[in-house]
């Protein structure tokens, strides 16, 4: 009898003992571990994300020139578009203003203009995007969600019923009318606007962030040590070949 | 006397369940090891070599016929892209800790350490350093895959930083 007790405790002990396989997701940074965010281009300025604040450069040859700065304690990270510049808040919120096109001092008042996104489309402070004509997509942990940008209202809408889930939106781009997202270690081509899956290549990609870059008919991806590139034709895929 | 046992068992059993109700949080730790370089080093290692392996790539930009990669903390690997269906590597370009870049023109924007750096491509066979704004970048290279390092792995020698990563 004294067997059976000493086998329930033993067992009571290891199962009290044993530690939540879920405790570490929420500190999952791989998404983020790679995108620093220091410093941004677009046609005309220069963005750095310094010690102390987000200063805005023009360009000059070799030579740059201070426009503005920003204090950096309401921002982490940036990246910019042509028309849009993206700041990423501590509290994980994406800001957007719009400076002019012209290589003039910029003013506060212009470019501070913060315009805070839908609450629906942040659910987590990973936010990866990509711009392509008037539709914006913001793409994060799970989702990737195309949203059109209303001056009127100065508003971002969701386009209605077209997110998309993914285990891993690391990487995304706009390309031959399609929208590419290299999520987890697979390539994922979708129709830009209902985000529908068009094509799909799986288990191409190695376990960690990948970039990609799309030139003319071409896209090139990296993944951890390798190099890879494909074509586009339609919505197919041409399998994807690795640069040696 | 088997009353007693039973009662004794059961104390056991109550003391054993709650004395592991606090849960330690699970460290999940990286599968790469730091890369260092002397902190002298850092600043005058750049400079154009030869195509190497790939270690950890990053982001990719287009410069002309070219694309550059970078590759995590050490440079930018240059890849003919003349003809965009055969790739080809032309060389590499070494940053050390250099963990984003961009290109506007000819002129590679980067961040060396903590240092911001403006490279001119303009003759690509000789890359040339046109600004450096010194710490600038309040930055530590952290392990590509976000995670911590091993413990007997975070020693690092007086005088040296991390620049960059390789797998275990």
């Amino acid at each position: 009898m004294k067997y059976f007790y000493s086998i329930i405790l033993t067992t009571c002990l290891i199962a009290a003992c044993s530690k939540d396989p879920y405790d570490n997701l929420a500190n999952d940074t791989r998404l983020t571990a790679m995108n620093t965010g220091l410093i941004a281009v677009n046609n005309d300025f220069l963005f750095l994300n310094k010690v102390n604040d987000i200063t805005l450069y023009d360009f000059g040859g070799t030579q740059i020139r201070i426009l503005n700065t920003y204090p950096r304690q309401q921002y982490r990270e940036l990246s910019v578009t042509d028309s849009f510049i993206y700041l990423k808040g501590s509290k994980g919120v994406v800001y957007s203003f719009r400076p002019p096109n012209i290589l003039t001092e910029v003013k506060p008042e212009i470019s501070l203009q913060m315009q805070v996104l839908p609450s629906d489309l942040l659910i987590k402070d990973s936010i990866h995007y990509i711009l392509s004509r008037n539709t914006e997509y913001f793409g994060q942990y799970g989702t990737l969600m195309p949203a059109v940008y209303s001056g009127a209202s100065s508003s971002y809408k969701a386009l209605s019923g077209a997110g998309r889930g993914f285990d891993d939106a690391g990487s995304m781009m706009f390309a031959q009318d399609t929208v590419l997202v290299a999520a987890s270690k697979n390539l994922n081509l979708l129709n830009p606007l209902t985000m529908k899956r068009m094509a799909y290549q799986s288990g191409v990609f190695e376990n960690i962030r990948t970039y990609c870059i799309n030139i003319g008919n071409y896209q090139y991806f990296s993944s951890g040590a390798k190099l890879y590139s494909t074509q586009l034709n339609g919505f197919a895929i041409t399998p994807i070949k690795e640069i040696k | 006397m088997n009353t007693f046992f039973k009662a004794i068992s059961f104390m056991i059993l109550l003391t054993g369940l709650f004395a592991c109700t606090k849960k330690e949080a699970t460290t999940i730790y990286s599968s790469y090891k730091p890369i260092l370089m002397d902190k002298g080093r850092i600043t005058t290692e750049l400079f154009l070599a030869a195509p190497r392996p790939n270690n950890i790539l990053g982001q990719m930009r287009r410069m002309g016929d070219y694309i550059l990669v970078l590759d995590y903390g050490q440079g930018l690997h240059i890849i003919d892209i003349t003809n965009p269906a055969q790739p080809v590597k032309k060389g590499f370009y070494s940053i050390p800790a250099c963990i984003d870049f961009e290109v506007k023109d000819n002129m590679v924007y980067a961040n060396n350490y903590r240092d911001f750096v403006m490279i001119d491509f303009s003759n690509i066979n000789q890359p040339m350093q046109a600004r450096r704004e010194a710490n600038a970048f309040d930055i530590d290279v952290k392990a590509p895959d976000g995670l911590s390092v091993y413990k007997g792995l975070t020693d690092i020698p007086a005088g040296t930083v991390i620049i960059s990563y390789e797998k275990i």
